[in-house]
């Protein structure tokens, strides 16, 4: 900070909080703001606040009934201004420059009121300082990241986790049930074709029973053949018998052995034809049967085995369901065409690249993770060496050491290393601690911070311990500002400086 | 025994089972029914899984191997045994009924251990070589 030549720096605020109008001037060491109740103590404060930080709503500065504020800082040499203005809905813009020295970490370290930072976190009792201090190292950026590529990840892993991916990952399933299909198929496959080698034979033994008949009806035709012919003979043998017959004379004996001959042949022909009617008979019922055979044997030939029909059914459907399987496993390796996200494309490439996100975004949060604890580790440590400097400088009786532990919680310890618990300290015990706890995470994070804004409410309670702490910031910072409250008769806001 | 059996027919079932499956994959990649992105993601995990259970399968006809041995030993002594029964029997040292047990359970053993040898040899068989 370069302070003008008499180290003066004026401040001007209109419209701002309860202030119409008011000019204050401050200068190197302790200023002491001193008014009344209500008379803009804290407007002064937040308007100073507003020229190097903006974590105080425009909102809670600028004044209610006002539509335009103004903040005005000249100070080195150079004027910075602030405006506030009301927009038609109720909010509050802001434009104008800021401080040279502005950020928004001042605001935690280096304004001391009841409500805010420090204070209220050991005011309140509160264990964690995490937050505190992630703010002021900027390890809370790093923690953003973290968290920023953790819901990466997450989201990744909810796309990974969606329907098609899962059809995806069934594949494998798939390809078992398709397997199993192909299976079933070649099984029923065989059936039939040891169903047909069956019936095959089966019909080869039928064509040859018909042969086989048909071979005896031929033999049992030629038996007939060979009785007609006898019959023939037979009766030639008579005609020649009957011939002799005539020739011969009335002399007994020859005429006797040629009827005598001619009786034995009519009866041999007799025989003859019963033995042809019998064989007619059986040639004609076995011709009837070979025809039948044979009608039987074509209509096995034609026809299929039985249980064929219902193999070839099973033999469709399983090569239906094959194709249909397979088309199921075509639709589960791509995105459908009217995706909303990754039409057409195959889901091993987008898996593919998803994952290649997921394995560098885990990268990322290692790395800053480990960025972070580091960061963290070393915020803790500075801010436990600066607290620990604070008491021994300050001479603080009643305490034995003041420290953050691994997990960000504060520990105070007592004289005879007696720990106690920050919520049973007294209200000024807590205030003091608190007020000593910012100053050194001020000297940790922000030590060229030139200004520390006190309220009274912080200190009021002890005020030998006030003067005490004001005076060893005063050492440590050019500007200190301390509001106080004085007595209703004093008139507005009045400074008094103390070098 | 049923122990070593029904391991060695499972991993022979799964190993068919694995190797329909890689046939199935081909016919697929053959048939333009898969991209080849995708068959060679599944051919990977599949022929890791056929690796597997090969190697399984030959730890396995590596014990069985060594089985066989001890039971080709086994039978040679019961044999050896039975014979020096025999011969005892009939050199009289062993009466009648001592003899008829001994012989009864010698035969029960041999045959068991036979039975034994022959499944595991039929087993063996249908790896090949």
């Amino acid at each position: 900070m370069q302070p003008d030549t008499q180290g003066r720096a004026l401040l001007e605020l209109e419209n701002i909080g309860c202030l119409k109008h008011a000019e204050v001037i401050f200068k190197r060491g302790l200023n002491i703001v001193k008014a009344p109740n209500a008379s803009g103590k804290t407007s002064l404060v937040r308007g100073l606040t507003s020229m190097f930080s903006d974590m105080i709503p425009p909102a809670h500065v600028l004044a209610l009934d006002n539509v335009n504020g103004r903040v005005r800082l000249q100070y080195g040499g150079h004027t910075y201004e602030k405006y506030f203005r009301r927009t038609p809905f109720g909010s509050v813009t802001v434009t104008g420059s800021m401080l040279p020295f502005a950020d928004h970490r001042a605001f935690d370290a280096c304004v001391a009121l009841s409500e805010t930072g420090v204070v209220h976190k050991v005011t309140g009792g509160g264990a964690a300082f995490r937050d505190y201090l992630e703010a002021l190292s900027y390890g809370k950026r790093y923690n953003v990241i973290v968290s920023v590529a953790q819901e990466l990840v997450n989201e990744l892993n909810r796309e990974l986790a969606g329907p098609i991916f899962a059809k995806f990952e069934a594949l494998p399933l798939l390809l078992t049930e398709l397997t199993s299909l192909h299976m079933e198929r070649d099984r029923v496959r065989e059936k039939i074709e040891e169903s047909q080698t069956v019936r095959e034979v089966e019909v080869q033994d039928f064509f040859k029973k018909v042969e086989d008949k048909a071979s005896q009806l031929s033999r049992e035709e030629m038996t007939l053949s060979g009785l007609e012919k006898d019959l023939a003979r037979e009766r030639e043998r008579e005609q020649q018998l009957l011939s002799f017959l005539e020739l011969a004379d009335d002399s007994a004996k020859v005429a006797v052995h040629i009827r005598e001959g001619i009786a034995e042949s009519k009866e041999r022909q007799s025989s003859i034809r019963k033995e042809i009617l019998k064989q007619k008979a059986l040639s004609k019922g076995l011709k009837s049967e070979v025809q039948t055979l044979r009608r039987q044997a074509e209509k096995r030939r034609i026809e299929k085995a039985s249980g064929r029909e219902e193999l070839e059914k099973d033999l469709d459907s399983l090569s239906k369901a094959v194709i249909l399987k397979e088309e199921e496993i075509q639709r589960a390796e791509r995105f459908p065409s009217d995706a909303t996200k990754y039409p057409d494309r195959l889901v091993i490439e987008v898996r593919r690249e998803l994952m290649r996100k997921i394995e560098y975004l885990n990268q990322v949060i290692e790395y800053f993770q480990e960025k972070y604890m580091r960061r963290m580790t070393s915020a803790r440590l500075r801010f436990n060496r600066n607290v620990t400097k604070a008491f021994e400088q300050l001479r603080l009786k009643g305490f034995e050491k003041v420290f953050l532990d691994q997990e960000f919680a504060l520990h105070i310890v007592r004289e005879n290393s007696i720990e106690q618990p920050v919520e049973t300290l007294s209200a000024s015990e807590k205030l003091t601690v608190s007020l000593i706890l910012m100053l050194a995470a001020k000297d940790a994070f922000l030590p060229d911070f030139p200004l520390f804004i006190v309220d009274e409410l912080t200190l009021s309670y002890d005020p030998e311990r006030f003067r005490q702490i004001v005076s060893y910031i005063t050492k440590r910072v050019p500007y200190v500002i301390v509001t106080s409250l004085a007595s209703s008769g004093t008139g507005g806001i009045q400074v008094m400086y103390e070098a | 025994m049923s122990s070593w059996k029904e391991s060695f027919e499972t991993v022979g079932q799964e190993l068919a089972l694995a190797r329909k499956k890689k046939q199935a994959l081909d016919e697929l990649l053959a048939k333009k029914r898969m991209s080849q992105p995708t068959y060679y993601h599944l051919e990977k995990a599949l022929t890791a899984s056929i690796s597997d259970l090969e190697a399984h399968q030959r730890s396995l006809a590596h014990k069985m191997d060594t089985r066989v041995d001890e039971l080709e030993e086994q039978i040679t002594l019961l044999e050896w045994v039975l014979a020096d029964l025999e011969i005892r029997h009939v050199g009289e040292e062993i009466g009648e009924e001592i003899y008829a047990k001994r012989k009864d359970t010698l035969t029960q053993g041999l045959q068991a251990t036979r039975t034994e040898l022959d499944e595991i040899r039929t087993s063996l068989a249908r790896i090949g070589p």
